[in-house]
């Protein structure tokens, strides 16, 4: 580790502004109170054919209570302002949005216990803090990969983003847990478009994902940015003489870099409790996974082992500590194709009657409350030490996915479609060629009974999501996926022309 | 600090050679929401955030940065977000040429927009009101076995924009939205109906939910229905949900470079075309009754579609799309005079009209022989930015038409459209109500909608959902 939580933020006193909140929550009969004080910096750079196009740089600094009267409704309040006096205001704000609340009614249960943790610090595993390097440094990478990939001739335009993002929150709670945690991530991502005779137009993206790294990320750590770079125009270049695919059954290999999204949307939110409590039913959406289905849903195929973690290095939704002072954990999801678990925080684990909450509260912001969020899910690797070239040469007739593209999937987390970076043709074990406008389109369950084939261990690599949205206020929080390239048999597969 | 100060104080430290550009934000937030005739969240929020644009010119050009702070504000903290923004204007990579920033000053917005500021440990009065029509609700909710969910919002917003050519001016919006629906006791009929409610009116509970009782014992008889392609009656709701889409879309700069379709594929852009043989105008307008919004150029850090350069500017009542003709597009001062095309930068709120007599939903749905009425959709996505090719779902509410008359629900689709497609197939337009996108746009909440009947829709898959 080269950082320490920024001082910049440990000026603002939090521990003495919690323990200000705190009194006063409990000199108001507070039973349960928290403070949460957080500092988001949010860099943004954005190119257009090498031309800086779009440039931001937000801090967010601000506060906020939860408190829970003797016997009624959790209230919330933020501010930005950080003052004593305007945590106390924020709690009685807090308390009298509680009153208001409980007086519509509801059943209110005590939340999971958790041990305390006291002065509790914790930092991301990155090594050169991304805001140690000048804006006009950080949008010189993407101007050099920009002036690279414009001197290939099928390269009409270059979009290159960077974003860079550090969080440092203060968590205390009158049980005693008081924790600090400082964590970064960085997410470069360049599109080129290449066009056809006729006009037309297509696209294709860098695969490097969003990650917990510094600026080491960029610089090689992690991704090998350089080789992708040059890979790119290459990609278009077959892209722009892809051919359509008939409608019908094919049998699927997904790369990891495209198989991410779709664990992400199919099994991450499917097994969040509280869609499954119904808490996400006007919005977000609900799951086809009930409680009682542990033990006895069948997932998916035997094949299929699923964890979910907020440990992992580099992880995007890897903390020391949840937003509600739960310790970061490691528990299976799903064991030989059957559900096994769920992701809770210390509200929604009663219902499952857990001891502990699996720690996966997170709020976007000092503004936001916590709600659960997803914890890095992934799906383990196969057992044999195999490889994508032995998955697609164990098929006939089928498609290679690799990269996301589009993605939908209905309130229940089941019938889903998803499209591609790039889709290759499989015949008799080979890829032949491009395809375009492809999307399998199918239903959750279905799609996991009929995986028949996993990469193993070197074949693993961990993708993830920057910008997943989810509650009301919508809120924005990150994850990690990683999984080895996957073999689908008989998946439904058609080409989108927004006819059929 | 007062906003106006500390705008001006950040407008003021521009040093020779540069310019500034100081916006403030203050916003207060309340929310409430409920999952199984039970709270399960509320809150409540103030902020404020000070952003600096500082603008140089360099040897190669100019140089211009964004820095935004969320949080306390004194002078200190001011003079330090400015001299930040001012630090790295000077190292940002520069742009070759930029308009001049405009000067000018007023108050616009709805300054006296009558909204209860709340005071520091209660919420607002009218919170309360919200909060017994919605028990009330809840009640009898319990007593006909259905279940309740929703999320009820309000929110302030008062923005002052200062810059060192002289530019001062201020804007107050403040809109409340609620987004309702309703579950039977066998979980599979649903209905859903979301409302915004501008400035300082008050939600209509009561009758939200008796709109959401009247779709569920339309749902009582239910019919299976395969995919295909279908005749359709788009709710309001629904008709914004594409509109907001296609909206996003609209801009000069993917038009010229090709990635929208409403570029002629040489670089100009296909204003002037026809999109629609429907008498279809879709337009944003700052003064638009009921759906005021900001009425000049706000922008916090450059996009593709908007820029600081343009701030303060002026906006004016636009049409994106008339009588079927693409009529503008969004875009900067730089991006319009690139392309040959008026400055038509972008507004706060959307609305779609016809050329029709006023019809009711109702009276649609009556001249339909055969069809599905969808009442909202969700999870839309573009498929193929370039052809404006979207997925998503229908929602909480589909109805089989047979001969003018909702016989049945039915189950819910995922489609697959294009969407100049939809509107080249509109075949009736209905009239123009304030309505809101089931997707929520926090950018965007003032929709005035029509509901459109669509021939030949395409769902392509059935969802089992709920």
């Amino acid at each position: 580790m080269h950082d320490s939580i920024d001082p910049v933020f440990l000026a603002h006193q939090p521990q003495s502004i919690a323990e200000t909140g705190l009194a006063h929550a409990s000199k108001r009969g507070a039973r349960h109170a928290s403070v949460r004080l957080e500092q988001t910096r949010h860099a943004e750079t954005i190119l257009l054919d090498g031309v800086l196009a779009g440039e931001g740089d937000t801090t967010e600094l601000g506060l906020s209570v939860q408190v829970r009267p003797n016997g009624g409704a959790t209230g919330f309040a933020a501010t930005t302002e950080i003052s004593p006096g305007a945590v106390t205001s924020a709690v009685d704000h807090a308390i009298a949005m509680a009153t208001a609340s409980s007086r519509i009614g509801g059943d209110y249960g005590e939340p999971a216990d958790e041990p305390i943790y006291r002065d509790e610090v914790w930092l991301s595993d990155y090594r050169v803090n991304p805001f140690t390097i000048a804006a006009d440094e950080r949008a010189r990478f993407l101007t050099k990969w920009s002036d690279a990939l414009l001197k290939h001739d099928d390269v009409a335009s270059v979009h290159a983003k960077l974003v860079a993002v550090q969080e440092t929150k203060f968590y205390a709670d009158l049980a005693g847990t008081t924790t600090t945690q400082q964590r970064v991530r960085v997410h470069p991502r360049v599109t080129i478009t290449g066009r056809r005779a006729d006009g037309s137009a297509e696209t294709v993206s860098t695969l490097g994902p969003p990650t917990g790294r510094g600026w080491e990320y960029l610089l090689g750590d992690g991704w090998d940015w350089e080789a992708e770079i040059a890979e790119l125009p290459g990609h278009l270049s077959d892209k722009l003489r892809a051919t359509e695919l008939a409608d019908g059954c094919y049998d699927l290999v997904a790369d990891p870099s495209h198989l991410w999204l779709t664990i992400h949307e199919t099994i991450g939110h499917a097994t969040e409790l509280d869609r499954a409590l119904g808490h996400e039913m006007s919005y977000a959406g609900a799951t086809f996974t009930a409680p009682h289905d542990i033990g006895t849903l069948r997932f998916g195929s035997p094949l299929l082992n699923v964890i979910a973690e907020r440990t992992s290095a580099h992880g995007l939704a890897t903390v020391g500590f949840d937003d509600q002072g739960v310790a970061a954990q490691r528990w299976p999801l799903i064991e030989d194709g059957v559900l096994t678990g769920f992701q809770t925080d210390r509200d929604t684990a009663v219902a499952l009657g857990a001891a502990r909450s699996t720690g996966c509260a997170f709020a976007g912001s000092a503004l936001h409350p916590p709600l659960s969020r997803l914890p890095n899910v992934s799906v383990l690797p196969g057992e044999d030490d195999v490889t994508t070239r032995h998955l697609i040469g164990d098929v006939r007739d089928g498609v290679y996915v690799v990269g996301p593209s589009s993605w939908s999937i209905d309130m229940r987390r089941s019938n889903f479609q998803f499209t591609a970076d790039r889709c290759y043709r499989i015949r008799n074990g080979r890829l032949t060629h491009q395809l375009r406008d492809v999307a399998y389109q199918w239903n959750t369950t279905d799609l996991w009974r009929s995986l028949a084939a996993l990469g193993g261990e070197r074949s693993y690599q961990t993708f993830g999501a920057d910008l997943c949205g989810k509650g009301r206020p919508v809120q924005i929080a990150a994850a990690s996926h990683g999984s080895p390239p996957a073999l689908f048999r008989n998946v439904p597969m058609r080409t989108i022309d927004g006819t059929r | 600090m007062e906003s106006q100060r500390a705008a001006a104080i950040a407008a003021e430290t521009a040093a020779s050679g540069e310019d500034v550009i100081a916006i403030v934000d203050d916003t207060t937030h309340h929310y409430l929401r409920w999952s199984a005739n039970e709270v399960t969240a509320n809150g409540a929020a103030s902020t404020r955030t000070l952003t600096v644009i500082a603008v140089n010119s360099v040897d190669d050009g100019i140089g211009n940065a964004a820095i935004t702070h969320r949080g306390h504000l004194d002078e200190n903290t001011v003079r330090k977000v400015a001299d930040a923004a001012r630090a790295a204007a000077l190292r940002a990579a520069p742009v070759a040429s930029a308009p001049s920033l405009p000067g000018g000053h007023g108050t616009a917005g709805r300054p006296d927009i009558a909204m209860e500021e709340a005071p520091a440990d209660a919420p607002p009065a009218y919170w309360n009101d919200l909060a017994a029509d919605l028990g009330a609700a809840m009640t009898r909710a319990d007593r006909r076995q259905r279940l309740l969910y929703g999320y009820a919002e309000r929110q302030r917003r008062t923005t002052t924009v200062n810059a060192s050519t002289g530019l001062h001016l201020t804007s107050t919006q403040a809109v409340g939205t609620v987004e309702a629906a309703a579950y039977g006791a066998d979980g599979k009929a649903s209905a859903w109906h979301g409302t915004a409610i501008p400035d300082s009116g008050e939600a209509d509970v009561p009758g939200i939910h008796d709109e959401l009782d009247r779709w569920l014992h339309t749902a009582n008889r239910r019919v299976s229905l395969p995919p295909g392609r279908y005749d359709v009656v788009l709710s309001p709701s629904c008709v914004a949900d594409l509109m907001a889409r296609l909206y996003r879309a609209m801009s000069v700069t993917e038009a010229t470079t090709g990635a929208s379709p409403f570029g002629d594929g040489e670089g100009g852009t296909r204003i002037g075309e026809r999109l629609t043989p429907a008498s279809l105008t879709l337009l944003s307008d700052p003064a638009a009754r009921g759906l005021s919004c900001d009425p000049f150029v706000i922008t916090r850090s450059p996009t593709p579609t908007a820029s600081v350069f343009d701030n303060g500017l002026p906006l004016r009542r636009t049409r994106w799309i008339s009588d079927g003709v693409l009529s503008a597009l969004v875009g900067t001062r730089t991006a319009a005079e690139s392309a040959g095309c008026p400055f038509t930068p972008w507004i706060g709120n959307l609305v779609l009209t016809g050329a029709a007599p006023d019809r009711s939903l109702d009276e649609i749905v009556a001249e339909t022989r055969r069809g599905l009425l969808v009442t909202s959709l969700w999870y839309l996505r573009d498929v193929d930015p370039r052809r404006l090719l979207i997925t998503g779902l229908t929602r909480d509410g589909v109805y089989l038409i047979e001969d003018g008359e909702i016989v049945a629900a039915t189950n819910d689709f995922r489609f697959n459209e294009s969407l100049l497609g939809v509107l080249r197939r509109v075949t009736d337009v209905g009239t123009t109500v304030p309505t809101l996108p089931r997707e929520p746009d926090n950018a965007m909440t003032r929709f005035a909608m029509p509901p459109l009947a669509v021939r030949d829709f395409t769902m392509s898959s059935v969802s089992e959902a709920p």
